[in-house]
């Protein structure tokens, strides 16, 4: 992405985001008339990095913890292991004014243009609230602010007196995206944005966040489940099994030569403008967290993979580098190098095997 | 033709809306011809009333007054106005014609609207003191006549003017302490709701326990232990009546505060009271506005069951519960004296709930159009 001259604040060296290993376990709720609940691993150990003004797409099926992540690395939640760093100080352990400043530079966008905007506060308040809270501009200058954000996103200014309601999907979208530029962000999490909306209006949107990324030199965390849009926004992917990474690449290397079978059975499930090659059915069953295998590879009972065997069963495969900038946790899959050769990959960090 | 229409809609307001076929002109023109017909026939309590009258003289005559310029302006402004199509969106997060479309919720607000003009006009209204006793024997059990409308009681008093006076009695019992309840319910709901936790656990379990204790024996039980006096009754109507709040504030607010557009506040870094003042809050007060209205039917009906057990409003201030306990004993002989406070009992009731029904449907932004 070649942006304008970066500003003083994103001028830091280093990564902007640096996630290092972090895991968050859903406890199901217990008490004394209730029986304890299993506890369920939304996340655990996931490790990334985000250079200033790159998209990294985080790809996976519904309930494989992308949002979980999103949430933990904007600090809206708490992660029970791990740390997420924005540019060079730890999020989880900010407060007050610090904080406050890490709430200007993180932003997020939501999936559902319905639940992300609150149906009772007019678009021109919901996006001057934070203008006011934060100080972006003068008081007597958050109104032109305003219609400054809603023609940046391609809106009339004058929407700012209606209700979300009056609004179609791909509209309020674009309100949720102004709202989250209205603080001058560094980052924004892009949590499904376009998943919720028509065909049409999908390529709209993405097309906006990319115009918005290459003019503000914004940096882009962008969360998908659908491979086909990734293709799009971002150059690296990391794809999500189960709360953790199983491969993550480069976009060409990972589309043209997946690394792991979940990857090549995402890849698959991507509806392509070529029928009559039917392709076999890349996986079988569905994730389901009571099928998880206590050892051995999370995704061993749904792999279609043509070697896996009793060594797939035993042991959870490593994060493993396999070619340049590409790794992934399939022991079937012939390693490039070893890690240790390599220095910190810009992926990912291993575990020790269970 | 455009003055002459102007001309006509402050003489008579409401009549050209009522002429198209409009129930809100017919409505501005029947109070438009009560207002003045009440003003000539008191026209003697009025002038009394400005060489110096009581409060609530005063209170009668501003209500008066502030209704008859209402009414020319409804006439210009609102009635004016097209009234917007089924298919349109809602103009705001309220949708008032869904509530106008909805025919029993607008007649109970007409219901409604009534009766507080007649609690408010009631200086001017009752033809009698409500309290006045005069050559008791020749007076009393009157049956309805022209002279009292609705009969005398077994101490000679006009009926229809206690019935009067009741209601506002009624309607400030069932307001304040339905705005009590409702405090007190929305701080602690929100407050469980938002601490979770054993907080939540321990208020939650206090509010079933007090939701246990059947309403009636407690409010008696309360009331039994100090001198009943008006502002007595309120607050243990109120103090009594908050549980089911509190639980609908807390559910909400335990939903509410996952919604998107609260994460989405958090992470603007808004603080945690003006989230949950202008953002959590608005949104999980939708139903307990419709409590709110549906709150006050029961707390009239629960002050009219204290005062029928002599425990609420005493004698001889005029209360409905009151006036139907002193018309048991006589009820096969003189028929109106529990009768017609009964029956304002029954309409007051019923008009509350039918504008909470319509107001429950009004309040949804995301309510399906449509009636």
């Amino acid at each position: 992405m070649s942006g304008p001259a970066p500003s003083p604040a994103r001028a830091g060296e280093g990564p902007l985001l640096e996630v290092e290993g972090i895991a968050r376990t859903y406890a199901a709720p217990g008490g004394a008339f209730r029986r304890r609940g299993e506890a369920i691993h939304a996340v655990r150990d996931v490790t990334f990095q985000l250079r200033r003004g790159e998209t990294l797409a985080l790809v996976g099926e519904s309930g494989c913890g992308k949002s979980t992540t999103a949430r933990i690395v904007l600090g809206l939640e708490r992660p029970d292991a791990g740390t997420v760093r924005f540019d060079g100080a730890d999020v989880h352990g900010l407060s007050g004014a610090d904080l406050l400043s890490f709430r200007r530079r993180a932003q997020i966008v939501f999936q559902d243009p319905v639940g992300s905007l609150n149906p009772r506060i007019r678009v021109g308040e919901a996006l001057g609230e934070p203008l006011r809270v934060h100080g972006v501009v003068p008081r007597e200058r958050v109104a032109a602010r305003v219609a400054g954000l809603l023609r940046r996103v391609g809106l009339d200014p004058e929407d700012a007196d209606r209700y979300p309601h009056e609004f179609s999907g791909g509209q309020r979208q674009r309100i949720g995206i102004a709202r989250a530029l209205s603080v001058e962000p560094d980052l924004v999490v892009a949590d499904e944005p376009v998943s919720a909306l028509d065909v049409s209006v999908q390529a709209q949107v993405l097309n906006l966040l990319s115009d918005l990324q290459r003019d503000l030199g914004l940096t882009y965390l962008f969360i998908a489940h659908d491979l086909a849009v990734v293709r799009h926004v971002a150059r690296r992917v990391a794809v999500m099994y189960m709360g953790r990474i199983v491969e993550s690449g480069t976009c060409e290397a990972l589309f043209e030569r997946p690394l792991h079978p979940y990857t090549r059975a995402l890849l698959e499930a991507v509806p392509r403008p070529r029928p009559g090659r039917r392709v076999r059915a890349p996986v079988r069953g569905e994730a389901r967290a009571g099928a998880v295998p206590e050892a051995g590879c999370p995704f061993e009972p749904r792999c279609t993979h043509p070697e896996r065997d009793a060594a797939c069963r035993a042991t959870l495969p490593p994060l493993e580098h396999k070619r340049p900038e590409g790794w992934a946790r399939c022991i079937k899959t012939p390693a490039w190098r070893v890690v240790e050769e390599m220095g910190p990959p810009a992926g990912v960090a291993d575990e020790p095997p269970a | 033709m455009r003055r002459a229409g102007l001309l006509a809609d402050v003489l008579l307001p409401g009549a050209r809306a009522a002429l198209s076929g409009r129930s809100g002109g017919v409505a501005v023109l029947a109070a438009w011809a009560f207002l003045w017909a009440l003003s000539a026939l008191r026209l003697g309590r009025i002038v009394a009333t400005l060489g110096g009258g009581s409060a609530d003289q005063w209170l009668a005559l501003a209500t008066l007054v502030a209704c008859l310029v209402a009414c020319p302006v409804a006439a210009l402004g609102w009635l004016r106005r097209e009234p917007r199509k089924a298919s349109d969106a809602p103009a705001g997060p309220i949708d008032w014609e869904a509530f106008a479309r909805h025919r029993q919720a607008s007649i109970g607000l007409v219901l409604l609207a009534a009766l507080i003009l007649v609690a408010l006009l009631t200086p001017y209204l009752a033809p009698f003191d409500p309290n006045a006793q005069h050559a008791v024997v020749a007076t009393r059990f009157l049956p309805p006549s022209a002279a009292h409308p609705l009969g005398t009681d077994r101490f000679g008093r006009d009926v229809l003017s206690r019935v009067l006076y009741g209601a506002r009695i009624s309607l400030t019992i069932g307001f304040v302490a339905v705005a009590i309840a409702m405090t007190v319910g929305t701080l602690v709901g929100s407050g469980a709701g938002l601490a979770g936790g054993a907080v939540d656990a321990a208020s939650m379990r206090g509010v079933d326990l007090l939701l246990s204790f059947p309403r009636l024996v407690l409010l008696i039980t309360l009331v039994a232990l100090f001198e009943p006096h008006l502002g007595l009754v309120i607050l243990v109507l109120g103090l009594t009546g908050w549980m089911g709040t509190a639980r609908i504030v807390r559910g909400q607010v335990l939903s509410i505060r996952e919604e998107d557009y609260v994460q989405a506040a958090r992470a603007l870094g808004l603080g945690r009271w003006r989230i949950l003042v202008r953002h959590v809050l608005p949104n999980a007060l939708t139903p307990v506005i419709v409590a709110a209205t549906l709150g006050v039917g029961n707390t009239i009906l629960a002050e009219a069951a204290l005062s029928f057990l002599g425990l609420g409003v005493q004698p001889p201030t005029a209360s409905w519960g009151n006036m139907v306990a002193s018309g048991r004993d006589v009820m096969l002989n003189a028929w109106w004296i529990a009768a017609f406070p009964g029956l304002a009992i029954v309409l007051t009731v019923m008009s509350f709930n039918l504008v909470g029904d319509g107001l429950r449907d009004a309040l949804d932004p995301r309510h399906a159009r449509g009636p």
